[in-house]
């Protein structure tokens, strides 16, 4: 070795590099085609040819919802959206984002009916009519806006890298940047008035939500403490925006009426920037005042509809365990093993599948035992579970947030047996008597009931509904005759239907339509234990109440009347109904018994009481001009390839300010002007990022006062050019990226999400450097050798996971290999560098995490030249920073010691640390800035240096110990910035130092 | 008595026209009786239930791509043909078999045979029909629903029609050194599995299959005779050696290409189509899966 390597390692490095670069040419040229249909009025991206004969009907109903848009808002975004028509996970869903460009996203899949949460008609009628919602709220301009759109030349995507674009990008679309409930309340508030009274607004699980919140006495969150606590903490997550910006808007309509609600929605030439401002202009009273003013008023509201439903005796629900379980399926129960099984998740634990005892005489449940993780859970339901009673499996869905997949436990053995990947299929339940299991497949948009055999191996298509029909809550009855599930038709109405096995047999698909409501809810039904009827749940009443159909007579009674709500029901043998009882944390198996009821009141609904003193909403889904509709010959003939090449525009450009090295100056560093200018295809295939800039005034030489860089990305691959980089974080040091010189480097980074939480991501890179004044990975290691190559290749992966509630990743484990080398003066200087880390949660309390990394590292080259070494030191966080707040979790790390001050040609670094719960602030702070949460770490290292090689004279161990608080903020909703501090300290290796950090983690 | 029992009245009157009054100053019970049972109040929610006017996405294009209207016309009549013809041979089947012990263990999949190319006939009947309204210019909307149990239907016979060649094994053994009148019916029965066999395999482009069925058709040929064969043929003829050459090249080729068939198709053979797009989906699109991940508004 000794510097210089041997001829053979040589050729064989450049052998692996071009073995890495050599499929290059395939992976420039994407496998797939994307295909685009374009009109004046948007455009549609999708990835499947097929799909080609969705879009007229995607385009009729994307009409409408605009069309309806604009009678209500005068004028809406001229910009013609960007839509992708997806089908990336099982369950429906859109989304939008104005920057630079407006874009919608929508997935082909059925809306998720798990708790009938979300009413809905039609899925791409529903979807447009909230989407659109969202490109007016937060595209819509006025002169000012507009003014500062030309300034930029767009609208600027806010980007950590250069962080005065996020001022830019405010002054863009200030409205972007209010919070979510501001958008999800209007959103859900229009779906409901443009779809016929089919929407949140007229939810029964909104009202249970809040009827409950007051039942239990709990506090509402404010409208602070909403953003802060309860997104974030609650165990319905995200859900709380839409819950609570409904309910409010809801409040806003009732109380002030529908015109001032639109003068306050409304981007108006003569409304304010901040929505909270606008607020006040339009309803005189503060946000925050009104928003007082309408927790007591909910309270008095619902403290009227729980007396009203306590004129009825109220059913005695007995708790069958003395445990909330969050969010949960429907719980299994084997009376005859008495053994009770479900998937829940709950605040400060993973998702997991549980067994419990059953004890069938009393009706109640043992202790709950944990069988296995699950990864990828969804809201509500955490996971769909399905019981092979005489195989002794249970079989759950994972991945339920993109394509599912099915894991196989064998309780006998007590582990999992088997994992299917990509099986898409939900609401899965297994035929004992029939020894095979029934599902519902979601693809391209159409929902396919299939039988997997035992051996899950092989399965059967047996009936496909139309498009447009989205199934659910399928069971099979216990002698595998029967095979009921509720359907939701496009005009948002629900039916219990049967299929017989028999017929299903004979290739006889007429399926028996058993019970029909016209707008409310059929949800859960099951068989009961003789199959002589169906128990369910259904929001009739306004309130989730527990429901019976006789199969024969095909009476519908109704067994309970509760004041909360009551889910997911079994009518167990001993005359019982088990059920979920809905609690502000979650649900709570109770039971009660079966009896059947003949009065019952029903609750008020908020968005009812909104209508009748507005009854205009009516009108608002009527539309006065019709819209033209496109036939399916004119897209076909119209599809065209998507070519990111001939799509890319220019996106905006804005003036900034960044820092670059300057030994002489203040901080060692300068300040930098320049400009930046972007360039994008819609979907961001293809970018171009640049920056020009100057600093006369530095100290530097001539040539190192002009500045450019260039970032030009295709699909996965990513070419980097600079002349003298520059960082705005180098303004504020103590680290510093900038570097004296130029480079031209060429990366490919490919990324695996599919199987999240599990995701891996692998990718090369080589460049050129020259010019250079230091390393490009140490700021403070200098070299005589100022022109250098480098070649990187790495691969990344893991599986972490957080509770309900956490701040970072408490569990789980991650690892990471790369390899490196220079190639400077002839010779090259290779390193290699593993790592991997493995974290678990604490059981003492919520949220308290303990992680474990070890590290190793050898340089290969000279240990005597700069470039064999790998340099260690310092917290490695900035002042002001754009990375990882926790840095000292970094390889590099060594905080205490100096940056770069320890240099090792193989080392091996062990680092512990515990996290320890977030402490979330509620309802304190503006609502521009408010702080979310603050976290307290305690970490320390070992690091050995030059164990083993020929440098083993310069063995020596550092042992560094410290602690680090952080303080999460909030700026405009989107804009979250942390205030780190910590302190830590060095021993050994001739080291007895400390060293106190102090950095703003910005965007 | 009489005086008093009118007072009586008078004042049950006086107090249920009084409590009724007072109700309204109390809020009352607001029960709407509207529903089956007791008196269960139903949530009183605005619905103006409209009547989407959206045709399915099959039947829209239908309507607008002639050529794909005219190939899945052809397809249709041709499956349909099929069908009726097989669920003629299985009757017959089982009509000339059923006093023959050595089919015995095939009656019952004989029974579901007929009972599947029966049903499948009948939804490929009212998919015809749809599609006839459709021509006509009239809304057909359970088009897409017969036409979708039509292809499932005739999927799941396609997969079972290893019966075929048992019924013919069976019959060839049985009538092996018999001659006469009584066993013609058996042999035609067999012969005429035998050319609805080879169809099969002529759909499927089996020319490995076609050779097995031309040999065995020639192995019985002649040996019956009856009205039975006739008659099946009769049925068969619908679905002629070129209609199917037609079917193949042009209408069931098209019908496969198709999305909604071909999702089916594939996903009859274990899902493969699923499993391909799910895998392909991390290679094609690196980084783009997780946009709606990054788009921060649902």
């Amino acid at each position: 070795m000794r510097g210089i390597l041997s001829e053979r390692l040589k050729v064989m490095i450049i052998c692996g590099l071009c073995a890495m670069f050599a499929p290059a040419r395939s992976f420039v040229v994407p496998a797939q085609t994307v295909y685009q249909y374009k009109t004046d009025d948007a455009t549609i991206c999708f990835f499947d040819k097929n799909q080609s004969q969705y879009i007229p009907h995607l385009m009729r109903k994307y009409e409408l919802g605009k069309e309806l848009h604009r009678q209500i808002w005068d004028t809406i975004p001229s910009q013609s959206p960007f839509m992708m028509l997806t089908d990336w996970q099982d369950d429906g869903n859109a989304g939008v984002g104005v920057l630079p460009h407006t874009t919608i996203q929508v997935n082909l899949a059925p809306m998720n009916m798990a708790y009938f949460v979300s009413p809905s008609n039609e899925r791409f009628d529903h979807l447009f009519k909230h989407e659109y919602t969202h490109v007016v709220m937060a595209d819509k301009t006025n002169d000012r806006d507009m003014g500062w759109r030309r300034f930029t030349g767009n609208k600027v995507v806010p980007n950590s890298k250069y962080p005065l674009s996020a001022l830019w990008s405010y002054l863009d679309a200030p409205r972007w940047y209010a919070p979510r409930w501001y958008h999800e309340g209007i959103a859900c508030f229009m779906e409901t008035w443009l779809g016929d009274g089919v929407g949140r607004s007229l939810g029964g699980y909104d009202e249970t939500y809040f009827r409950t919140h007051i039942k239990e006495g709990e506090e509402l969150y404010s409208v602070v403490g909403l953003e802060t606590e309860g997104t974030t903490s609650d165990f319905q997550q995200g859900a709380t925006s839409y819950l609570y910006g409904t309910r409010f808007v809801n409040y806003l309509a009732y109380v002030y009426g529908y015109e001032k609600l639109i003068d306050f929605y409304n981007r108006t030439q003569d409304s304010r920037t901040f929505y909270a401002k606008q607020f006040e202009k339009v309803y005189g009273k503060s946000l925050r005042t009104v928003w007082k003013e309408w927790e007591d008023f909910e309270k008095e509201y619902q403290r009227q509809n729980l007396e009203k439903l306590a004129e009825y005796p109220l059913t005695e629900c007995r708790q069958m365990v003395g445990k909330n379980l969050g969010a949960t399926s429907p719980i299994i129960y084997d009376e005859e093993a008495g053994e009770a099984f479900a998937a829940v998740y709950f605040p400060g634990s993973p998702a997991q599948v549980v067994r419990f005892p059953l004890d069938t005489a009393s009706g109640t449940l043992g202790k709950m035992k944990k069988l296995a993780e699950i990864d990828g859970v969804q809201a509500y339901q955490t996971a769909y579970i399905a019981y092979d009673r005489r195989g002794r499996r249970l079989i759950w869905t994972d991945r339920n947030s993109k394509m599912r997949g099915l894991v196989v436990y064998d309780l006998k053995r007590g582990r999992v047996e088997k994992r299917l990947k990509y099986q898409r299929v939900y609401d899965i339940c297994y035929d004992n008597a029939g020894d095979c299991m029934y599902g519902i497949i979601s693809n391209q948009g159409i929902c396919h009931l299939v039988r997997y055999d035992s051996a899950l191996e092989e399965r059967e298509l047996i009936y496909s509904f139309p498009f447009g029909v989205s199934v659910s809550d399928l069971d099979v009855s216990h002698d595998g005759e029967k095979i009921v599930m509720s359907v939701l038709g496009k005009k948002g109405e629900h039916s219990l239907i049967m299929f017989r096995r028999s017929d299903i047999e004979n290739s006889n698909y007429e399926y028996q339509t058993l019970y029909s409501l016209e707008d409310s809810n059929l949800s859960q039904f099951r068989f009961s234990h003789d199959d002589s009827r169906l128990v369910g749940f259904s929001y009739y009443t306004g309130v989730p109440n527990i429901w019976t159909l006789d199969l024969e007579s095909c009476k519908f009674d109704l067994l309970s009347n509760v004041q909360t709500g009551l889910f997911a029901p079994y009518l167990a043998s001993n005359g019982s109904v088990y059920a979920l009882e809905y609690g502000s944390d979650g649900m709570t198996p109770v039971r009660f018994e079966y009896k059947v009821l003949e009065d019952a009141n029903s609750v008020e609904f908020l968005g009812q009481k909104a209508f009748e003193t507005n009854p205009g909403l009516a009108e608002l889904s009527t539309l006065k001009k019709p819209v033209e509709e496109i036939g399916f010959g004119e897209v076909y003939d119209s599809v065209k390839v998507y070519k990111p090449f001939r799509e890319i525009r220019f996106q905006g450009a804005y003036p900034d300010i960044s820092g670059f090295t300057d030994k002489e100056g203040w901080n060692k560093m300068t300040p930098v002007l320049g400009y930046h200018f972007a360039f994008y295809d819609p979907l961001s295939l293809f970018s171009v990022n640049l920056f020009v800039g100057a600093s006369p005034w530095s100290h530097n030489d001539w040539k190192n006062k002009f500045h450019a860089s260039a970032e030009i990305k295709y699909w996965q691959w990513t070419l980097n050019a600079a002349w003298n980089p520059t960082s705005f974080y180098d303004l504020f040091g103590p680290r510093r990226s900038s570097r004296k010189g130029y480079h031209v480097a060429l990366g490919y980074d490919s990324k695996h999400t599919m199987q999240y939480p599990f995701t891996w991501d692998w990718g090369a890179s080589i460049a050129h450097y020259g010019d250079m004044d230091a390393l490009p990975l140490y700021q403070e290691i200098t070299t005589d050798v100022h022109s250098f190559q480098t070649a990187d290749v790495y691969i990344k992966g893991g599986k972490v996971r957080g509770s309900i509630g956490s701040v970072a990743a408490e569990k789980g484990y991650r690892f990471s290999a790369e390899g490196y080398t220079y190639l400077a003066d002839g010779k090259f200087f290779p390193s290699l560098e593993v790592s991997g880390d493995a974290g678990f949660l604490l059981p003492v309390g919520r949220h308290n995490s303990f992680w474990f990394k070890g590290s190793a590292g050898q340089s290969f080259g000279d240990r005597g030249s700069a470039f064999g070494n790998t340099y260690f030191g310092g917290f490695r966080n900035n002042f002001v920073d754009n990375g990882e707040v926790n840095r000292y979790r970094t390889v590099n790390a060594m905080p205490g010691a100096n940056i770069d001050q320890i240099g090792a040609h193989c080392y091996l670094k062990a680092t512990g640390e515990i996290n320890f719960c977030p402490i979330r602030f509620n309802n304190f702070g503006a609502l521009q800035c408010y702080p979310n949460y603050i976290q307290f770490c305690l970490f320390g290292h070992d690091l050995a240096t030059d164990l083993w090689g020929d440098g083993r004279e310069f063995k020596a161990n550092y042992v560094s110990a410290g602690a680090q608080m952080n303080i999460q903020m909030v700026f405009f909703t989107h804009m979250k910035t942390t205030l780190s501090f910590g302190y830590a300290r060095v021993w050994g290796g001739g080291l007895n130092q400390g060293d106190f950090m102090f950095s703003l983690k910005l965007l | 008595m009489y005086v008093k029992n009118q007072n009586f009245a008078i004042y049950l009157i006086l107090a249920v026209v009084v409590g009724f009054g007072l109700s309204f100053l109390f809020g009352g019970l607001s029960v709407q009786s509207d529903f089956a049972g007791g008196d269960i109040s139903k949530a009183s929610r605005y619905s103006a239930q409209k009547e989407d006017p959206a045709l399915s996405v099959i039947e829209d294009r239908l309507r607008n791509d002639e050529e794909f209207f005219n190939s899945t016309k052809g397809a249709m009549d041709l499956l349909q043909n099929r069908m009726t013809a097989l669920s003629e041979l299985t009757e017959k089947t089982m009509e000339v078999c059923s006093g023959i012990p050595e089919f015995q263990p095939m009656m019952t999949e004989l029974k579901s045979m007929n009972a599947k190319a029966f049903n499948t006939s009948l939804a490929l009947t009212n998919a015809n029909a749809g599609l006839e309204r459709m021509a006509a210019g009239k809304l057909a909307p359970d088009y897409e629903l017969y036409s979708n149990q039509a292809y499932i239907g005739f999927s799941k016979v396609a997969s079972q029609m290893d019966l075929g060649k048992r019924v013919y094994d069976v019959s060839s053994a049985y009538l092996a050194g018999k001659r006469g009148d009584q066993y013609k019916p058996l042999a035609d029965i067999a012969v005429v599995w035998s050319v609805y066999c080879a169809q099969d395999a002529y759909m499927n482009g089996s020319n490995k299959d076609i050779e097995y069925w031309k040999n065995k058709y020639s192995e019985l040929d002649g040996v019956g005779g009856s009205e039975i064969r006739a008659q099946l043929e009769k049925a068969l003829a619908q679905a002629s050696k070129a209609q199917l050459k037609a079917g193949i090249q042009d209408n069931f080729e098209n019908l496969l290409q198709d999305a909604q068939v071909l999702n089916k198709v594939m996903l009859l053979g274990g899902g493969t189509a699923i499993i391909f797009n799910g895998s392909v989906l991390e290679a094609a699109f690196p980084g783009l899966t997780d946009l709606g991940e990054r788009l921060p508004i649902e």
